[in-house]
């Protein structure tokens, strides 16, 4: 009897480890890597994936493809939600659609205008299979435009680009990588507008788009281009003046308030929001050179977090900030002889008195709109005890005539390989 | 009783590492939302009130265990109201007991479902949970005990990278204001969830077990400090994480928690070792919730053996486990038992010791 009810027992067990049903065969599998998500027409919006094709990227299995456009396909379905997308997705696609290593969400320009991002982003932290960790990013016009003219300049493999591109918006500060975690709990902060990183195309690069192919430019096409471009790239939101390498250019931010994306900022903008909202990792910065004439350049990285005061004088907060960078010399293209003690300390309080003018520009910017992108309020909230006393704060109000004093500190700590520039002693060019 | 005889002496380690456990299923669930949600930014404070609170409850156990030899309070309380009393509460701490590990294992079975095992019908997971549960739990708390600690070292070690690693990704001013609403509003939302200890009353039903009064006083203090530091830990890193507003709508916090870890080309993706963690502690710890709510019915009964009873309660916990209709149901009704639960739990020794201290002389006493 015993012997009977232990065989029941386990042929009561097999049917528990046949396996479960919701398991997914890799045969079965199509993984979206990227995706994108603009208005449509009527109320639609217009869902655009990206589906790998694991085999084309597999050497060993006769895969010997290039590009990125060999390796996956874009699909686009208009729908009323990106669930329906999914699903209508389903209709066409012979394999099911696995979001689990979706790397990328872009927004379109318009969804952002009109209020309509946060609606989506509820899709994203509900499904399962969409990680918190994915990067979100706001087009400038439609993603799918963005979707359909992106070429990597070298990878073929959208995982190692999207990590390259973010890598980048982090070495360099032209940008901020953003998480749809990163940028659901700036939405759910109190008095703070969320950001998101902008990329949008070039049109010069895009005019060089043949056949699938960038082809450059001629010089003299390329010369004439350059006419009547004046601001150094970067510094407003027009894009570089450049041919060849990939025609989608991730550079400055995109600010957000009351749901609505209201204000777009440069990438030089951006560095500044960096630098004030604490997601400043290091950056080359050009600096005209004391003389008036060329430039130099360091490699700045964070010495110290920043150092944010506020007082107040009856409504008004007076808000000092002090800023902390150190870094390397890069290039000095005066060929002065200024790496000696003086010599630095002029390069660094030109530097500095550069940079403090470029973040006062931008929180007048942010004052003018009655926007704190920046998140000064977390100074206000550190020093606070209840939660009910942030709940009435008017952070935003207080901070449009808020005093705003900075200070910056710069320290250049090595010259580089070089220390005075090479001269040539009979030379007196320049 | 002769269910004491059958089995073993447990030791000190293996059952403050079981005990801890019982505690520790709900901070997988969805407690550090509920916790979030009742205290804001101040949540983290809640378990070390509740743990304050808690501690003179413990002592009460522990003075009536030392009192009569570390008889179960079930047989105390025999000794003190007569049988039926005994009955009585042995059937109230049965179905209590029964309810609770019901509902835990329909959250369980909803948090994998929402997680792991999308397609998979619910009954196919609590089913074969349950299977598992009672095979734990059919020889006894010296086996559970011994698993619990054989699991125990790398479950902790994982937890705690893990919650290390998420930790370092948050943000200080997340935690401010620091005292969330208010000084009373928490110290009275601490008290409201004393409930999160309340698995503690498995010791006054496996007091016997123990071979001396100093080893299970430090069984009980351990695993309450434990647990309420863990407690304190995951709510700390939660709110580093997740603004407080948003901290309180997070689906299943500590899974959540696990699925930001990415430190780009290094280290991401690290939640299947959260889940291991998750699941060993959790199918323990209703391995547990079996085994004590057969050993009151025994007590209670003054039957001679624990085992007859596993199945048939076991089944019991399946059928309230599919008593709720969504899974919202069950976690909001979950938290409403975990309030009212310690009326009972902490109700029944604190009332057993005052019966003690303030009525019951031994027989020589009263000569």
């Amino acid at each position: 009897m015993r012997f009977f009810s232990w065989l029941l027992l386990c042929l009561f067990l097999i049917s528990c480890v046949a396996g479960c049903s919701s398991g997914r065969e890799l045969e079965r599998t199509a993984f979206v890597l990227t995706m994108g998500i603009d208005k449509g027409e009527n109320g639609f919006l217009n869902v655009i994936f990206r589906v790998a094709i694991p085999r084309s990227m597999d050497i060993r299995a006769g895969g010997e493809t290039t590009t990125l456009q060999e390796t996956t396909k874009p699909v686009t379905i208009t729908a009323r939600s990106i669930s329906e997308a999914i699903s209508l997705a389903s209709t066409n696609i012979e394999r099911k659609l696995d979001f689990r290593h979706l790397r990328i969400v872009l927004m379109g320009e318009e969804l952002a205008r009109e209020g309509l991002v946060y609606h989506q982003i509820d899709a994203l932290e509900r499904n399962p299979e969409f990680r918190r960790t994915t990067y979100v990013l706001l087009t400038e016009g439609p993603a799918r435009e963005i979707f359909l003219s992106t070429r990597p300049v070298l990878e073929r493999s959208v995982s190692r680009y999207v990590d390259g591109i973010m890598s980048n918006m982090r070495e360099q500060g032209y940008s901020r990588a953003i998480t749809i975690h990163d940028f659901v709990s700036e939405m759910e902060t109190y008095h703070v507008d969320p950001v998101l990183p902008m990329l949008k195309n070039n049109p010069m690069v895009l005019t060089e788009k043949k056949d699938s192919k960038i082809v450059p430019m001629p010089e003299s096409e390329y010369v004439q281009r350059q006419k009547g471009k004046t601001e150094p790239g970067g510094k407003t939101t027009e894009s570089l003046i450049r041919s060849g390498g990939n025609p989608t250019e991730f550079i400055g931010i995109g600010i957000f308030h009351q749901g609505k994306l209201i204000e777009k900022w440069s990438g030089w903008d951006a560095k500044a929001y960096n630098l004030l909202r604490d997601t400043y990792d290091r950056a080359i910065w050009t600096f005209t050179d004391p003389s008036g004439k060329f430039t130099y350049a360091i490699e700045l990285n964070k010495s110290r977090e920043p150092k944010v005061n506020i007082d107040w004088d009856n409504e008004t907060p007076h808000i000092s900030i002090t800023l902390s960078l150190e870094g390397d010399l890069r290039s000095l293209q005066s060929l002065q002889p200024y790496v000696n003690p003086d010599g630095m300390a002029t390069l660094e309080n030109n530097a500095a008195s550069s940079i403090e003018e470029l973040i006062r520009q931008v929180i007048v910017k942010a004052q003018e709109k009655k926007i704190d992108p920046f998140f000064l309020s977390r100074y206000v909230r550190m020093r606070m005890a209840y939660i009910q006393d942030l709940q009435v704060l008017k952070w935003r109000e207080d901070f449009s005539r808020a005093q705003v004093d900075v200070h910056v500190n710069v320290k250049i700590r090595r010259p580089g390989l070089r220390i005075q520039p090479a001269e040539e002693y009979e030379y007196t060019g320049g | 009783m002769k269910q004491f005889k059958q089995e073993g002496y447990v030791g000190g380690i293996e059952s403050f590492v079981l005990v801890s456990m019982y505690i520790l299923v709900k901070l997988f669930f969805h407690i550090p939302r509920e916790l979030s949600a009742e205290a804001g930014t101040a949540s983290w404070m809640v378990p070390i009130i509740a743990c304050i609170t808690v501690i003179p409850i413990f002592l009460c156990i522990e003075r009536v265990a030392n009192r009569f030899s570390r008889a179960s309070l079930l047989s105390i309380s025999g000794l003190f109201w007569g049988r039926y009393v005994q009955w009585f509460l042995g059937l109230l701490l049965t179905l209590l007991l029964i309810v609770h590990s019901g509902y835990q294992m329909r959250i369980f079975a909803e948090f994998i479902i929402m997680t792991l095992l999308p397609s998979t019908s619910i009954a196919t997971i609590i089913i074969s949970s349950t299977v598992l549960c009672i095979f734990l739990a059919y020889n006894g708390l010296e086996n559970l005990s011994r698993t619990a600690w054989l699991l125990f070292p790398l479950a902790i070690f994982v937890f705690l990278v893990s919650i290390f690693l998420i930790g370092f990704q948050g943000h200080l001013y997340y935690l401010s204001p620091w005292l969330g609403y208010g000084e009373l509003a928490t110290i009275e939302t601490g008290i409201r969830f004393m409930g999160l200890y309340k698995e503690m009353m498995l010791l006054m039903l496996i007091a016997p077990l123990f071979r001396k009064q100093k080893v299970f006083r430090r069984v009980g203090f351990g695993s309450l400090l434990f647990s309420a530091s863990l407690f304190t830990i995951v709510q700390i890193v939660l709110h580093l994480n997740f603004p407080f507003p948003g901290a309180k709508e997070v689906g299943f916090p500590l899974y959540q928690l696990a699925r930001l870890i990415n430190l780009q080309f290094i280290l991401q993706r690290l939640e299947p070792f959260m889940v291991f963690a998750w699941s060993t502690v959790s199918t323990v710890g209703i391995a547990v919730g079996f085994y004590a709510s057969a050993l009151a019915a025994t007590q209670g009964s003054r039957a001679p053996d624990y085992r007859p009873f596993l199945v048939p309660l076991a089944l019991l916990a399946v059928m309230v486990a599919f008593i709720p209709e969504s899974s919202i149901e069950a976690v909001n009704t979950y938290t409403t038992l975990m309030m009212l639960f310690p009326i009972v739990f902490y109700g029944l020794p604190v009332i057993t010791w005052m019966w003690m201290t303030f009525f019951y002389r031994e027989p020589e006493e009263t000569k």
